[in-house]
């Protein structure tokens, strides 16, 4: 097995915030002793997604967790007789989410990050290999670690 | 309408017993219930309790979920209700000001969805996902960051719902949007492959993201839409719970497939599809799940989940156990068992040397040096109770503890009180407890059967195999083809199975997927659900092991 020594548990931080439209505020960050999983960190993203991400003092990305429900435009109406299909409905992009981010020491910095907005040409789904190393995510808002 | 409407009064954790820094945990928050109402939100949250522990898979997921309740009072009761979206008019002065009617339409009922987050985060730090429960019995509730949901009768389905999407980022399943009749804009999805895991616009068999559930003889795309104008309302043309590729899904008539007919990201009311539960099972498992002892037997080593990233938590060891309860191992000189406790090097000695060990959900099970009695562990210090006469080999799994009579080779179950037994089936080359029941192999390897749960009635589910592995994933079953050694992955049917990989030294069947070690045990493999791919996470190792560690 190949292993660097290592720290458990890494330290984490709870932070909720609150958004409307695209404008978005940090509510509160609360230390919390929880693994954060694998299932968070590893999230596969595409465009249009929208993460928080923590960085370091050089604004280097050190973990990307997905922002699941945030910034959504619409909302979903249940049937009472569940044999009536549910249903969506446009709704006011305003709200709260929380995410819980991996917090190495390293970490100063933390970023609401729309992942590469959908305004552009859609990449062609045939192309093979890794996207240009061209950064085409936008941010939101970045807020400072209270460490 | 503020939190001056009310105060928190304090939480209590009403199910589950897993680490608090390990858990997949669900907070429950009552709204506009009064002082003298709490045990009214109380009982809901039994109730939710019930309905989500007996809605699979959540049925099967053991220890690794926690569930509180966080008792809030209100100053009135119920919730407001506008006359606009033909409510009753009513208004209610609560903690977190839920409303029905959001948007006009009564049954969307929205609340403030800050104060229930800081409140959730005050309460349990640790909370994986919050819903408000609405004290009132008119229909209705509304997903996003929170979920809410009402008294009324089955809104607990909502909840459920709601969870596949906050905690689980499972896709909704529908394949309209507005729904009505007519709908225009919702004809074809446009291109680009959905993140997530539930629905695809791929249908190819050998690159299908839910691949390792399709039977090779089901059709994709199994159901096309005939009129992409409309949303495709034909009953399903498959036997339930065929796994293959449906179209209509994520707001789109066409060009958008689910993996089943039915599903509860579809309809509420329905169970989840298998690959929904899938991606519960293994997303409500915080721990990890797949550990290894070193070529030389010198550590124990465990996956951190991703990458090719291991870290030590344990010196020599001589053989590994593992499952829904822990991760234990015997000590190589002395044959002493050790329970890991969660950090790495921590581990507490809790027994003697055994011929064999077995874990189950709930402790470790062992059989004495000289097989002639079965000990369950009592869950703290070194107290065992002996709970039965000799064994020849114990199998356990979530479904709990199988042994066999050392001479006649019969199978027999723990029924869990000291010397109660039933015995279920006859001998067998091999069995493998699973989650739900347990499988053997004829002792000439030439079929594999399921047990059907009651007296000693089994059925033949496939055809010769050389090893069973049992575990978490899909099914629970996988088994090795005699001569090839390739591995198959089996579907829920008879007969039913699906090429997975080839041979391995080894495998492990984990809550995530399963692992395999390389034949020279070289390597350990982590297959990717997809095709026949498998992706190179770790190098030599002696074995492996899966469970909660
Ligand atoms: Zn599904």
């Amino acid at each position: 097995m190949t292993n660097p020594q290592q720290t458990d548990p890494a330290p984490a931080v709870r932070l909720i915030f609150e958004y409307e439209g695209d404008s978005v505020r940090l509510v509160s960050q609360q230390p919390v002793d929880t693994a954060v999983s694998s299932f968070e960190t590893d999230a596969t993203t595409r465009p249009g997604d929208y993460v928080v991400e923590t960085r370091d003092d050089y604004g280097k990305r050190l973990a990307r967790v997905p922002a699941r429900e945030a910034f959504r435009g619409s909302a979903e109406v249940f049937p009472e007789d569940q044999k009536e299909p549910i249903t969506r409905v446009d709704v006011e992009a305003r709200g709260a989410f929380t995410v819980i981010v991996p917090a190495p020491a390293e970490a100063v910095q933390v970023a609401v990050v729309h992942v590469d907005p959908p305004e552009r040409e859609p990449r062609s789904e045939d192309i093979i290999g890794p996207p240009a190393e061209v950064r085409q995510d936008v941010d939101l808002a970045t807020f400072q670690l209270e460490r | 309408m503020t939190t001056s409407d009310g105060s928190v009064q304090g939480r209590t954790q009403i199910h589950g017993r897993a680490p608090r820094n390990r858990a997949f945990t669900v907070v429950l928050l009552g709204d506009g219930f009064t002082s003298t109402q709490q045990t009214d939100f109380n009982t809901a949250c039994t109730n939710f309790v019930t309905a989500l522990t007996t809605t699979p898979p959540y049925d099967k997921i053991g220890r690794s979920l926690n569930v509180w309740r966080v008792n809030v009072t209100s100053t009135d009761s119920g919730a407001d209700d506008p006359a606009g979206a033909g409510g009753t008019g009513a208004t209610a002065r609560t903690y977190f000001d839920s409303t029905f009617g959001a948007n006009n339409i009564r049954r969307l009922l929205v609340c403030n969805s800050t104060t229930v987050l800081q409140t959730a985060a005050a309460q349990v730090p640790e909370f994986t996902v919050a819903i408000v429960v609405v004290n009132s019995t008119i229909y209705g509730g509304s997903g996003g960051s929170i979920g809410t949901y009402s008294l009324a009768s089955g809104a607990t389905e909502i909840a459920i719902h709601e969870l596949g999407h906050t905690a689980y980022g499972l896709a909704d399943e529908y394949a309209c949007y507005a729904c009505t009749s007519g709908e225009t804009g919702h004809d074809v999805h446009p291109t680009g492959e959905p993140t997530e895991p539930n629905v695809t616009q791929n249908t190819r068999r050998d690159t299908l993201k839910w691949g390792w559930a399709v039977d090779p003889g089901t059709a994709l795309p199994t159901m096309s839409n005939p009129n992409c104008a409309t949303v495709d309302s034909r009953p399903s043309t498959v036997p339930a719970g065929t796994v293959g590729c449906f179209e209509g899904a994520h707001y789109y008539h066409c060009a958008a497939f689910r993996p089943e007919h039915g599903c509860k990201m579809r309809n509420l009311g329905v169970p989840f599809c298998q690959v929904c539960s899938q991606v519960i099972r293994a997303r409500t498992k915080v721990t990890k799940n797949i550990c290894a002892l070193t070529p030389s037997r010198n550590a124990v080593y465990r996956y951190d989940g991703s990458g090719t990233s291991w870290t030590k938590i344990g010196g020599p060891a001589g053989q590994l156990y593992a499952g829904g309860w822990g991760l234990v191992a015997t000590n190589p000189s002395s044959g002493d068992l050790y329970r890991y406790l969660g950090t790495p090097d921590s581990w507490q000695h809790i027994g003697s040397a055994g011929a064999q060990f077995a874990v189950t959900n709930d402790t470790v099970y062992g059989l004495t040096p000289s097989r002639n009695a079965v000990y369950r562990y009592d869950g703290s210090g070194l107290a065992w109770t002996r709970i039965g006469g000799p064994a020849g080999q114990l199998y356990a799994g979530g479904w709990g503890l199988v042994a066999t009579n050392p001479s006649s080779g019969d199978l027999y179950r723990y029924l869990g009180t000291p010397d109660s037994w039933q015995h279920i089936g006859s001998a067998g080359a091999q069995f493998a407890v699973t989650s739900d029941t347990v499988y053997g192999l004829t002792p000439s390897r030439n079929a594999v059967y399921r047990y059907d749960g009651s007296g000693t009635s089994w059925t033949k589910i496939g055809g010769p195999a050389g090893n069973l592995y049992a575990g978490d994933w899909g099914r629970g079953l996988l088994a090795t083809n005699p001569s090839s050694g390739d591995l198959y992955t089996y579907l829920g049917r008879p007969d039913s199975w699906r090429l997975t990989g080839s041979a391995g030294a080894q495998f492990a069947v984990a809550s995530d997927t399963v692992y395999g070690l390389t034949p020279s045990r070289n390597a350990v493999y982590r297959y990717e659900g997809s095709g026949l791919a498998w992706t190179k996470v770790g190098d030599a190792a002696h074995s492996v092991v899966a469970g909660d560690i």
